[in-house]
């Protein structure tokens, strides 16, 4: 018995996949790839899977973590990692299968490149609103066992930001908090825009390129 | 239009899986390398669609034939729907994205009258004409199956050829006569001739029909070659017969997210109301190894932890006793639990009830039908009061606390005793279950009545009576409503107006085709979902096109009246349901088909428990 943390990617039509479609389906994949999986104990047996992190509709990604118990030590890692590929839908492919080295909580940081595609005005409009020091916007948080609206400063939690501009498209490569502590999704960004400007940018694409520890280093 | 461009807007709108396509076990081809192209198209949501075992069957068997590429398409939902006709994208399928139009054969599937405006609107919507006459290629051409094709009078004027009965064999005969015609250049009139003689195939076009003063029908006439009567087709032997080894599993949570396993087709039970057990007689069996195998095979290779028995009544089937021993070897090792829906009320029995327990505790509904043991006799559902008091204890005894019955009301010869009689027989369900010393400690019971408004259907001894009006069923409800003694007791229906545009349809002729075609241009879809359904518009339709609807439900058909599926054989004789109509006022029942035979006249195909020793 032992714990393995499976690395994969989610590109193409993965993306209209949620995230709850995702609970669903990689137990389904598990099981016809015949990888043996520990399942609850209980009346209601379910095959025990972790994600490190969520990833919201349409968001592709190039690295994405889930953790999983196996039962039989001599299935090793790189046959878990053969038989998941082997069966795998098309947009999921397994990077690599290791034992874990990071503790679940040590997630910290998540880096994501947003590209979109407008006008002139408009992406030049974003980008000077994307180096404000200061953007602020409602924001959905917990209070108690409720969830309230409030308003908060999200200039001030982006870690890293690079802007660059390539065939009238705009790159965003962000480093955003993830994890425990409160994680910012990019698309906010994006929202409190529209709230001011009345304009959402035509997104072309936005993929999670890396998870990060509070080092910054990658989490594993 | 691009893919990166379609893909932001699925993203736009709710449940963008619905439309995206990729699944597990989707079937990708290319499109060079084969010779006819056939879009499925289920006329429904995907959630809807992809609970349908038919459309499994088929889309597997299709695309296990190398010429073939099938593909599926489901109806967009409202707010992709308005998107689609604002940015231009014609209905596409889902494995390649490429439109309906592309397609050779567009094929749909009659699951119930109120997906013909979906019908209608997913061709409007492909940039297909809708009707037959002004589709003069081989290419698009509009077929269709299912349940409903056993009268598909009312949009006989939109699809070109309908298969009756089974469609495993006939489908691909068909398919096989197209590659012909497609490769030589042969044109759709032609087509449609050959097709003809295929046993099974109904072609709508070669039909007249011409009426009486009085609306009723005065002749079906056949053109050409047709044949005077086509017969449906059924699968003789379900055990060689094609089954598929995989399903498409889907990501995004549908109405039935499992494995599904057909046991046996037809049923034994003859009840009255029942088209379905009628009109998929005779009843055929799989062998027990058989089911058990091809339900190892599929959660195997899909993963699924839950499978199906699915048939019309599977606790007749004679070998579940031995086909849940041989299941329970693998299942409990395989982590998948075994749903048993459909279980008849009379032989409920504890063996069955802890055979259940060990799979899985998911509620127990039986389906009594009626309140009284005499209306019960009428509709020949030969259930007594005794064995459901019986069923009902066998379950509180073995744990479960709730319990789910069906009722309709509106049968025939019904009045307010009977329907008081289902409020008093829920109320004796619930004092019996507090009568009962070793239930489950402090959890009370509840007992949740469903009834739902009786449609007379085609090829059902029924077939003659007429349903009650709007006003007549409401005053029913109501008074259900009021009957009501306890708060154990949950009582909900099925809603009457979508009932009433059921009843005009299930039994209606080809007249109706401009009301369909109206309704349409209206705005109708989607009319089986009770927020989309638009009652007004309906009626608006009629009123435009100058049909009255209570001509086709609430009208009383005498025995001669030719009917508008007079054509149509599914082996059941009029005489039969003749004399089971008169057999059914006079409140006796006739007995099923392992007791003894009724004569109905499905005996004619040569097959199944016609031909079993009793």
């Amino acid at each position: 018995m032992r714990n393995v943390r499976v690395f994969y990617e989610k590109t193409g039509r993965m993306k209209f996949v949620s995230h709850l479609d995702m609970n669903r389906y990689i137990p389904r994949l598990i099981k016809i790839a015949k990888v043996p999986i520990w399942f609850t104990e209980g009346f209601n047996q379910h095959a025990y899977i972790t994600f490190a992190f969520p990833l919201s509709l349409g968001v592709t990604s190039s690295y994405d973590v889930f953790d999983m118990k196996i039962t039989d030590d001599t299935f090793t890692n790189q046959m878990i990692k053969d038989a998941l590929n082997s069966k795998a839908a098309e947009g999921i492919r397994i990077i690599d299968v290791e034992s874990p080295f990071c503790n679940a909580k040590e997630l910290a940081f998540a880096k994501y490149t947003v590209t979109i595609k407008d006008s002139e005005n408009v992406l030049k409009s974003f980008e000077e609103f994307m180096n404000r020091p200061s953007i602020l916007t409602e924001k959905k948080v917990k209070k108690g066992r409720d969830k309230v609206m409030k308003t908060v400063d999200i200039a001030g939690c982006i870690k890293q930001k690079q802007i660059t501009f390539e065939e009238g498209k705009m790159k965003i490569e962000i480093v955003l908090p993830a994890g425990n502590t409160g994680s910012i999704n990019p698309m906010l960004y994006l929202k409190a825009f529209e709230t001011e400007t009345g304009k959402m940018p035509e997104i072309y694409t936005i993929n999670r390129d890396m998870l990060y520890t509070e080092k910054m280093e990658i989490f594993r | 239009m691009s893919d990166q461009k379609l893909e932001q807007l699925l993203l736009s709108v709710q449940k963008p899986g619905r439309y995206s396509g990729g699944e597990q076990g989707s079937v990708i081809k290319n499109k060079e390398d084969v010779e006819i192209r056939y879009a499925f198209c289920f006329p429904d949501t995907y959630e809807v669609g992809m609970s349908h075992l038919g459309m499994k069957i088929l889309y597997s068997q299709f695309n296990s034939f190398d010429y073939v590429w099938c593909e599926r398409v489901f109806a967009p939902w409202v707010d992709f729907e308005e998107v689609m006709r604002e940015k231009n994208i014609p209905l596409f399928a889902l494995e390649s994205h490429d439109p309906v139009k592309d397609f050779d054969i567009i094929g749909f599937t009659l699951q119930y009258e109120l997906s013909y405006t979906n019908l209608l609107n997913m061709l409007d919507l492909a940039g297909i004409p809708l009707y037959s006459k002004d589709r003069t290629e081989l290419k698009n051409l509009v077929v269709a199956g299912g349940p409903c094709a056993c009268n598909p009078e009312p949009i006989a004027d939109f699809v070109d050829l309908f298969f009756l009965g089974e469609g495993e064999e006939v489908d691909m005969e068909v398919m096989e006569l197209y590659r012909e015609f497609k490769k030589k250049g042969g044109t759709k009139k032609d087509f449609l001739l050959e097709a003809a003689k295929i046993e099974g195939v109904y072609v709508p076009s070669l039909y007249d029909v011409s009426y009486n003063d009085d609306n009723t029908i005065n002749s079906i006439t056949p053109k050409f070659d047709a044949p005077s009567t086509i017969r449906k087709r059924i699968i003789g032997n379900l055990d060689d017969s094609f089954y598929p080894e995989t399903f498409v599993v889907p990501y995004i949570e549908i109405i039935h997210d499992r494995a599904v396993q057909e046991v046996f087709r037809g049923c034994i039970r003859g009840c009255r109301f029942c088209q379905a057990g009628f009109i998929y007689r005779p009843v055929r069996e799989k062998s027990y190894e058989t089911v058990n195998k091809q339900a190892r095979d599929l959660c195997t290779s899909t993963g699924y932890d839950e499978i199906s028995l699915s048939s019309l009544s599977t606790s007749d089937y004679t070998q579940l006793e031995q086909l849940l021993s041989k299941m329970l070897d693998w299942s409990e090792k395989d982590k998948v639990s075994i749903s048993l829906p459909s279980l008849r009320i009379d032989n409920f029995s504890d063996e069955l009830l802890e055979k259940i327990k060990k799979i899985k505790k998911s509620g127990l509904t039986f389906a009594p039908e009626a309140g009284t043991q005499r209306l019960r006799d009428v509709i020949n559902k030969n259930v007594t009061e005794e064995e459901i008091m019986n069923t009902c204890k066998t379950a509180f005894m073995g744990g479960y606390t709730s319990v789910k019955l069906y009722f309709m009301l509106g049968l025939p010869t019904e009045t307010d005793d009977d329907l008081r009689g289902i409020t008093e027989l829920g109320q004796r369900i619930v004092d019996m279950y507090y009568s009962l010393p070793n239930r489950q400690k402090g959890k009370g019971v509840n007992v949740s009545i469903s009834v739902s408004t009786f449609v007379p259907k085609p090829f059902t001894p029924f077939e003659f009576e007429p349903q009650l009006n709007l006003e007549e069923i409401e005053r029913r409800q109501k008074l259900l409503l009021d009957s009501l003694t306890t708060r154990k007791i949950t009582l909900n229906w099925h809603d009457s107006k979508t009932s009433v545009i059921e009843g005009v349809f299930a039994r209606g002729d080809r007249r109706l085709s401009k009301v369909i075609y109206n309704a349409h241009k209206l705005g109708c879809k989607f009319d089986g979902w009770f927020e989309q359904f638009d009652y007004e518009k309906w009626m608006k339709a009629f009123e435009m096109s100058g049909v009255d609807p209570s001509f086709y439900n609430e009208r009383k058909r005498e025995f001669d009246e030719i009917l508008p599926w007079e054509h149509l054989d599914y082996g059941i004789t009029k005489k039969f349901l003749v004399s089971e109509n008169k057999t059914a006022h006079s409140e006796k029942t006739t007995k099923n088909c392992r007791e003894a035979c009724s004569n109905c006249g499905a005996n004619c195909f040569g097959e199944g428990i016609c031909f079993e020793k009793r």
